[in-house]
């Protein structure tokens, strides 16, 4: 299991292990399984090509009834307009910062955790792993209101300190799939590096980050989704409007839609570029997504 | 090991830390510029719910008090009225609240922060006694009668009432006549209303297509709304305190269980929306003439005057009973912190709210008569210039400001927050019809006093 | 362990001098291992310590307590729990749609991320565009989904509406209704079912193929196969989502708070909202939020643990 989890998590999947029975020829099944994968993808793109065509519509189609599916005239000045009324800019700088700050933060401190627990023999390492293990079944609720007193204590309520912060002292479950990767390099590879006098430090920078590839890239992108669409704790900790993050932002925005004329063209359209970095994102690394969450589980079996 | 993945690494991992590096000094800076200029000008903030326009038409008012004054306003706001009372308790417990932010008695919080000693005694500003206090020109006697008492605890004033709201329905008269009905009129009744609810209600076989009034506010059938219900036809309320300031005890008058009787049953037919219906889009349908009635605030007027809809349109008090018509008792307030740092600039400000800023705001965009009665001047002007049912709209909310027989529309008291409770769990499945009508109310009398016992 | 055999090369003869001539004064080896592991892992004991301990210990104390965070709190005993159990006329009707949200979205998505796992585990030409399409909705941020639902239930203007009475079926208040306001949060996670799908593929992926080759030699169908073969060996990934998941509906809370408020009245009242309400939404109950906290956590536990003790019964263990 291990040496194969090292060379291989592209591996593996670039040469996909396909059964036999699945190599046919098109055939009316083949051709059933086609319409039948059609038919569910399309329903699954059709709330997102809805949500376009709002996106799109003038003010004046917005309470047509029965509504048309298309915008009567595309109205491209929406994605102006739209994220105009809540500061999108400035809730897109806060959310970039606090992201960037969250994703830094949680990748290197459960990175080194992952490294010390897996690949250092010292005492109560086990102990250690068990109790941070542990805390990822904690539900945060339970901590949220002391964590809150004691941001109030530090004055920092209505600041983002306390939306990242914590991010930097280490996150159970990329530490648990961290422990899990690094445990199946295998020990020869830093055994080497040790005789030519190399300590943790350098064997974790030079031999282990570049070996890791596919973890921290994972881990980058599950930590960004995570700071990217947080909510609750933005809802908590943050006061002022000018602070706020997407997140909050938008929900605010629905929430605050004129009961009388509520213009959801400006609403889809905001929300789609709040959507689009994410999106980006996923296109750029579609292989980590796709294959990264599932090939990490895979390891850690 | 190739060379290049491990730089591009490192040049990753450095740009990482270059981001964050900047980011954290970014965050700091902006973290502290809140805490005010350094210059003379003494600096007020005040915190609203209000919607975008009406703050740009406050702060526009506001920069001419500047001007007089040289006290600076700032407005501050939430994101969103829905989570205003949320970030409230969070300024509350960090102390960070603003000089002057609204509250109101129909939520829980103010009550408890008031006797728990976090918000300011404006008693003296009030009586002119303060020591060195500029004067305002701000009138103790000329606020409606009940509204300075709901901000009264312990005898003493912790918030100015301001917005003074009137509750109602706003009728399509177009689809009224359609069906025959008369319109509704001042002094309408029960069975005027509870008559055209089942006449406009439309339905497809067993499915309602269109309801015959939806509600956007809660009171109409809630404890309060049966209360007004019984009042009107000769019974009496839950509590013979009738604006539920420090209520003795509960006891259930056979109006109130006939009331609810009749409520049920029109939830029961779709004649009505039921009690927990909160859809957004409600005002845009009614603009759009796909709801004959809507059980709403007066506030709302503003938005649909400014949509311009296409019908004949108008707002009704609540309907008259057998016996009298009885009116609702509700305003905002402004309040502040116990800390406040300059208690006599801030003043200065409230007053001003009060007797100038309402008066040009509400002169662009009708929100709400203001319980400090010089303050409605702005705000009725504005109906009249938007014609007849400018003025119809009008002559409902003064005439239930005048009215004497008036009914407070939420309960106040400690025990309050957790008798709310029992709407979910016992009043509104009452009214779905999932719970029997009479033993339901005398279980719902019985909790809330142990309730009432219990926190005395 | 496994790193136990090749660790100590160099404990054998600690006095030589290292190669590198760092001698780190006095410190053994496997000191300085300590050492470095410990200041590798220190960000992450200050984490457990500040974020996790003090705040369960902090939270466990004032359980028991009365406590508006305005005024100190006062020691209440059980008085939290007894009006919780006893008199809170939300718990139990949040208990209850806490139960049925678990008990249909946690298996509807086990179940259609499975079904379109096995679906999309062909070698078909266009089989990764239809995996990218199917697992687009997890990707978008949760509120930016959450808010276009709300918009899609609305009874008037929303595309559910539109495309049933389009197809002659009959519509629903949806959110505005006691019976369907579930369901339809419950679909909502449906749609982003892609997430699951991709842990299943992987798991599909990792059954060795001649497995089936040698069913298919003794005759099995596909059925068969699907139910002797395929769900036995991914009952380990089964047992993960099965865990992740519970874990994941009893914490649901941006869904109620976007969408429905915990109504109508208490349909969708979930326990963890009820929290957050109790503790932030009005006058803040921290006292009794804290308790419901402790509350859902030992849920939590119960649930994670009866799982887990009787997943010997039907979890294939592979023989190693």
């Amino acid at each position: 299991m291990s040496a194969l989890a090292v060379e291989g998590h592209a591996g593996a999947h670039r040469a996909r292990k396909v059964p036999l029975r699945y190599r046919v020829p098109m055939t009316v099944s083949r051709l059933s399984w086609y319409a039948l994968c059609s038919l569910l993808g399309i329903t699954m793109l059709v709330p997102l090509l809805w949500m376009i065509s709002i996106a799109l519509k003038p003010s004046s189609d917005i309470l047509q009834l029965p509504p048309q599916f298309l915008p009567s005239a595309f109205t491209w000045s929406n994605f102006v307009e739209g994220p105009q009324q809540i500061h999108f800019g400035r809730l897109l700088f806060n959310t970039v910062i606090v992201t960037v700050l969250y994703v830094f933060g949680s990748v290197t401190s459960s990175m080194l955790a992952g490294y010390a627990i897996a690949r250092i023999d010292f005492r109560g390492r086990n102990f250690w792993f068990y109790l941070f293990t542990f805390s990822i079944f904690v539900p945060g609720i339970v901590t949220l209101v002391p964590i809150q007193r004691l941001f109030f204590s530090l004055n920092l309520i209505d600041t983002w300190w306390p939306l990242f912060l914590p991010a930097f002292f280490g996150n159970p479950v990329f530490i648990f799939l961290a422990r899990q990767y690094f445990a199946s390099v295998p020990r020869s590879i830093d055994d080497s590096a040790m005789i030519d006098g190399a300590g943790h430090w350098r064997i974790f920078t030079s031999l282990m980050i570049p070996l890791t590839k596919p973890l921290w890239i994972t881990m980058i992108i599950m930590s960004f989704q995570a700071a990217w669409n947080d909510f609750l704790n933005p809802l908590v900790y943050l006061n002022s409007e000018e602070k706020y993050t997407l997140s909050i932002g938008m929900a605010n925005f629905m929430g605050a839609l004129n009961e009388a004329n509520p213009q959801f063209n400006y609403y889809m359209a905001s929300n789609l570029l709040y959507m689009l970095p994410p999106l980006l994102l996923f296109f750029l690394a579609q292989r980590y997504f796709m294959t990264g969450l599932g090939s990490l589980v895979m390891t850690g079996k | 090991m190739r060379l290049s993945p491990r730089r591009s690494v490192r040049r990753l991992l450095a740009g990482l830390a270059v981001a964050g590096m900047t980011a954290t000094l970014l965050s700091c800076g902006s973290g502290d510029d809140t805490s005010g200029g350094t210059s003379e000008n003494p600096k007020v903030t005040l915190m609203t719910w209000a919607d975008p326009k009406t703050r740009n038409l406050y702060k526009a008012s506001l920069d001419k008090f500047t001007d007089k004054t040289g006290i600076e306003v700032e407005l501050v706001y939430v994101g969103s009225a829905a989570q205003y009372f949320q970030k409230v308790n969070s300024m509350v417990l960090s102390n960070t609240l603003p000089d002057i932010f609204w509250c109101t008695t129909i939520n829980a919080t103010f009550t408890p922060l008031a006797s728990s000693g976090k918000l300011f005694d404006w008693t003296p500003y009030l009586e002119g006694t303060a020591e060195g206090q500029t004067k305002t020109g701000l009138d103790k006697s000329k606020f409606g009668p009940g509204y300075l008492d709901f901000y009264k605890v312990d005898g003493k004033q912790y918030g100015i009432p301001n917005e003074a709201n009137t509750y109602g329905a706003f009728y399509n008269a177009d689809l009224f006549k359609e069906a025959g009905l008369p319109v509704p009129t001042s002094d309408w009744t029960w069975e005027d209303l509870f008559t055209a609810i089942e006449k406009l209600t439309v339905t497809e076989g067993a499915k309602v297509t269109r309801y015959g009034m939806q509600t956007a506010w809660g009171d109409l059938y809630d404890p309060v709304g049966l209360s007004i219900y019984s009042i009107s036809n000769g019974g009496e309320a839950f509590a013979p305190e009738r604006n539920w300031i420090n209520v003795s005890e509960f006891s259930l008058d056979p109006q109130i269980e006939a009331g609810a009787q009749r409520w049920a049953n029109a939830i029961k037919n779709g004649w009505v929306t039921g009690p927990d219906f909160t859809a957004t889009n409600t005002f845009a349908a009614f603009i759009n003439g796909q709801v004959p009635l809507v059980w709403g605030g007066q506030w709302n007027a503003a938005a649909i005057f400014e949509a311009k809809p296409k019908m004949e349109w108008g707002f009704a008090p609540i309907p008259a009973g057998t016996a009298t018509q009885v009116a609702p008792l509700e305003s905002n307030a402004f309040c502040s912190p116990a800390d406040l740092e300059n208690p006599d600039a801030t003043w200065q400000v409230i007053s001003y709210m009060l007797t100038d800023v309402f008066n040009d705001a509400y002169s662009e965009y009708a929100v709400a008569p203001i319980a400090y009665l010089p303050g409605s001047e702005g705000y009725f002007e504005n109906l009249k210039q938007q014609g007849p049912i400018g003025e119809q709209v009008a002559a409902t909310v003064r005439q239930e400001l005048e009215n004497p027989e008036k009914v407070g529309t939420a309960f106040i008291d400690p025990w309050s927050p957790k008798a709310g409770n029992l709407i979910k769990s016992h009043w509104n499945p009452m009214l779905e019809g999932k719970r029997p009508i009479k033993p339901t109310l005398d279980e719902y009398v019985t909790k809330v006093n142990e309730l009432i016992e219990a926190g005395s | 362990m496994l790193m136990a055999e090749g660790a100590h090369i160099e404990r054998a003869d600690p006095g030589r001098p290292r190669p590198d001539n760092r001698e780190p004064r006095g410190l053994t080896h496997r000191r300085r291992n300590a050492l470095t592991a410990y200041v590798f892992i220190l960000p992450t004991i200050i984490g457990v310590a500040v974020f996790m301990l003090y705040p369960l210990a902090s939270s466990l104390y004032h359980a028991f307590t009365q406590w508006d965070g305005l005024t100190p709190a006062t020691w209440t005993g059980l008085d939290n729990f007894r009006y919780l159990f006893t008199e809170d006329p939300t718990f139990w009707p949040s208990m209850k749609a806490t139960g049925y949200f678990v008990l249909l979205s946690v298996p509807s998505g086990m179940i259609f991320g499975l079904a379109l796992a096995v679906l999309l585990n062909r070698a078909y030409r266009g089989v990764r565009i239809f995996r990218t399409i199917f697992y687009l909705p997890v990707v978008l941020p949760s509120i930016a989904v959450l808010t276009l639902w709300k918009y899609i239930y609305d009874p008037l203007y929303g595309l559910a509406n539109q495309v049933l009475s389009a197809l002659h079926l009959p519509t629903s208040d949806w959110l505005q209704s006691p019976r369907m306001a579930m369901p339809a949060i419950v679909l909502v996670g449906v749609w982003g079912v892609g997430g699951s799908m991709i842990i299943f593929l992987a798991g599909l992926q990792n059954v060795p193929s001649e497995i089936y080759e040698a069913a298919r030699v003794d005759g099995a169908g596909p059925f068969r196969m699907f139910f002797a073969i395929t769900l036995p060996m991914i009952t380990p990934i089964l047992l993960l989502q099965l865990v992740l998941g519970l874990v994941l509906a009893f914490q649901a809370f941006n869904q109620i708070q976007v969408m429905t408020g915990g109504g109508p009245d208490t349909a969708t009242y979930l326990f963890m909202y009820k929290i957050y309400t109790d503790a932030f939404g009005s006058y803040p109950n921290l006292g009794l939020a804290t308790a419901e906290a402790w509350i859902l956590f030992v849920i939590i536990m119960i649930v994670t643990a009866i799982t887990l003790k009787t997943s010997s019964m039907w979890v294939f263990e592979e023989n190693k």
